[in-house]
């Protein structure tokens, strides 16, 4: 498949009274046309951060360097209004909390037939049916009726379908999401995913999805980054990083999170806590934690190497993940 | 109301809920009381029945909404209850309670950010209780506080910090540390974990289960997560709009569930994996707002089983043929193991359909 996004060495550095602080380290990835690509990691990583730089959503105060090629062309390198231009129409994104990224004093159907009318300027009219028509494949019941309402009158999972009506208005090719079930309910977080995955499936949109929920990713993505204080740890195919992970930092999480599906006498949890990025570890970041540290893992560089057809890991001593899985699958029945 | 027993031959509860409610009433514009309009009320809990036996953990799991956080507060006695009782071993317990009374049921909250006070430092926070609850003297408590917070293995050199400089894991040490000190018998953890990254989850339930061993403790554990309800509970309670509808031991619930909303919730979890793809949602909607609750059952109108007699009668929690601890409040409940497999055949079908989807697609590349 060809390639839409590529992402190159994206560094974002955001000033503090404490100093400057790397948000953003370093980060590399691509997405194909119509695939969806996790991107993983525990709050503070700077996941949501590397999703932003993409639409160039980032504070007056920080810093961006790198290379965002969308298509070929680089985004960072467009002025503000070039970048409006994409925004919301080849790339478009659904933020976490729907009732503060909605507007609240505007009728919910309104939000949406608005980015119609200003993205592919069509007419009043046109825009409103087309809104309705998109409230309906998002399965909003009763979209007539819903069009008319208000944010604060309608549930969450209402409000987040708005939202991603209104990503979908103007046929986007890249779906940004940051988040979007966090705030749901399981049996409403299901039915969500459901309709990410059908749009995906049938007008080949491609997804760029940030969660900390790992099973989500599993069911949703062809494709997985984890993230660690600021850089990408492993990257690549979910079949190979979930079921052959070959860093300590996902193997760990892998193993930590209590699962629905066997029954565990005690996790396996990770010691310590991520570092703060005022002041992150020299060396591998994750090596105070690490169950397999030794000494050169306490200083350098520790790039992403190609380990496998599409699996890249930053550890240098992978094999030591490969030894740990013998005889101890991290999937049942592998 | 039938008893919830799990066996005939069991003690008696150590905590017991009987028809308890919670309303709260909304609030009238003044033009509305002027117009003499009655105001409407939220049944957060509504007609709740519910036995915790000693040294077991109770998993009480729902959606937002559902009311489980409500009974929770009734029972610590945050929230005074619009009727029905709680007794705790056979004692009737009000929310005005003596601090005797107080100190056999503990809560751990969701979010230690905000249940900490920012300006007492945790041997301040720990030493509170202990000098309430402990009778201990004031100049003893800064030695006495290495009790409670070496059950939770909290590093004693930094019993002098503030909560600000504390990691979100160690902030919920200190606050388990804090309900221990007043030594309960019942503790209530109200989502332990929902606000701490996830690989420090592990750590904190892995310390419930082995407080649970070693002190022996009651747990109610309240939690929207049904992974960390099938790791830690003996017992599970499903919560629907202010009603338990499902309630058996846990192993029992997640692999013979007899309720369509217990259905719907388990077959919802994504599971970790990888090659399941998106299953087709369970049931649609979301859930009916508390104040205007659907008349007889109040899962019909999301129900796939849902017929007349549904809309017309609230079906009672009752045990079941099944297993003699596991009750269901569904008039077809018998049927609900045809929905468990329809369920599972529509989601191999849908993953198949998927795969052959995604083969066509790379064969076009």
């Amino acid at each position: 498949m060809p390639e839409l996004l590529r992402v190159e060495d994206d560094v974002v550095e955001i000033r503090t009274r404490r100093g400057v602080l790397r948000a953003v380290d370093g980060v590399s990835f691509s997405i194909a046309a119509g695939e969806a690509l996790g991107l993983v990691g525990e709050s503070g990583c700077g996941k949501t951060t590397a999703l932003r730089t993409i639409l160039g959503l980032i504070p007056r105060h920080a810093t961006v360097s790198g290379r965002v090629l969308f298509e070929g062309e680089d985004l960072l390198a467009k002025n503000g209004d070039a970048m409006r231009r994409r925004r919301g129409k080849a790339i478009s994104m659904i933020f976490q909390e729907p009732m503060t990224a909605l507007n609240p004093l505007m009728r919910a159907g309104q939000q949406i037939a608005e980015a119609i009318e200003i993205n592919l300027g069509h007419g009043g009219r046109e825009a409103r049916r087309e809104a309705v028509d998109l409230m309906r494949r998002v399965d909003i019941p009763d979209a007539e009726r819903r069009y008319r309402a208000y944010p604060h009158e309608l549930s969450g999972g209402m409000r987040q379908r708005v939202m991603i009506a209104m990503a979908l208005s103007c046929h986007p090719r890249l779906v940004l999401c940051d988040e979007p079930t966090t705030a749901l309910d399981v049996t409403v977080q299901e039915q969500i995913l459901n309709i990410l995955a059908t749009m995906q499936r049938e007008e080949g949109l491609s997804i760029l999805y940030v969660t900390h929920d790992l099973a989500v990713v599993a069911e949703l993505c062809e494709r997985v980054a984890v993230m660690y204080a600021a850089q990408i740890v492993e990257i690549g195919t979910v079949d190979e990083v979930f079921r052959r992970p070959r860093h300590p930092y996902t193997l760990g999480l892998l193993r930590s999170i209590p699962r629905f599906e066997r029954v565990q006498e005690t996790l396996n949890a990770i010691p310590g806590a991520p570092p703060h990025l005022l002041a992150p570890p020299p060396g591998c970041r994750f090596h105070p934690r690490c169950p397999y540290v030794e000494d050169d893992c306490r200083q350098g560089d520790f790039p992403l190497l190609p380990i496998g057809d599409d699996h890249d890991s930053a550890c240098i001593h992978s094999e030591r993940c490969v030894e740990a899985i013998v005889g101890d699958p991290v999937m049942p029945g592998d | 109301m039938t008893d919830i027993r799990p066996e005939v031959a069991t003690p008696a509860p150590q905590l017991e809920v009987r028809a308890l409610r919670k309303y709260f009433p909304l609030k009238l514009s003044l033009m509305a009381r002027l117009r003499g309009q009655v105001p409407e009320t939220v049944k957060a809990v509504d007609d709740v029945d519910m036995v915790v036996f000693k040294g077991e953990v109770l998993g009480l799991v729902g959606e937002t909404g559902c009311g489980k956080s409500t009974l929770a507060r009734c029972i610590a006695g945050l929230y005074e209850s619009s009727g029905g009782e709680i007794r705790l071993d056979g004692q009737a317990l009000s929310a005005r309670r003596t601090t005797a009374l107080r100190r056999r049921i503990q809560v751990v909250f969701q979010d230690p950010y905000s249940s900490l006070n920012p300006r007492m430092t945790v041997t301040q926070t720990v030493g509170e209780i202990l000098r309430v609850h402990g009778k201990i003297p004031r100049k003893a408590v800064a030695t006495a506080v290495d009790e409670p917070l070496g059950l939770v293995g909290f590093p004693t050199a930094l019993k002098n910090a503030y909560p600000r400089s504390l990691s979100g894991g160690l902030r919920q040490r200190v606050s388990i540390a804090r309900a221990l000190a007043a030594s309960p018998e019942i503790l209530l953890a109200d989502e332990p974990v929902s606000a701490l990254d996830v690989s420090v989850q592990a750590t904190i339930l892995n310390l419930l289960d082995d407080l649970r061993k070693r002190l022996g403790l009651t747990i109610l554990l309240i939690t929207h997560d049904m992974a960390v309800v099938r790791h830690l509970s003996d017992r599970v309670a499903v919560m629907y709009l202010g009603r338990i509808v499902e309630s058996a031991p846990s192993e029992e619930l997640f692999t013979n569930p007899r309720h369509p909303y217990t259905v719907a919730l388990l077959s919802a979890v994504p599971h970790l994996e990888p090659g399941r793809g998106v299953p087709p949602p369970a049931v649609v909607g979301d859930p009916p707002s508390p104040i205007r609750l659907p008349s007889g059952c109040r899962y019909h109108p999301r129900c796939p089983l849902a017929e007349e007699v549904c809309r017309r009668e609230d079906p009672p929690l009752e045990i079941g043929p099944w297993h003699p601890g596991h009750a269901a409040a569904c008039h077809f409940a018998e049927r609900v193991d045809q929905l468990v497999l329809q369920t599972a055949d529509q989601r191999r079908d849908r993953a198949l359909a998927q795969q052959a989807d995604k083969a066509a697609g790379q064969e076009k590349d």
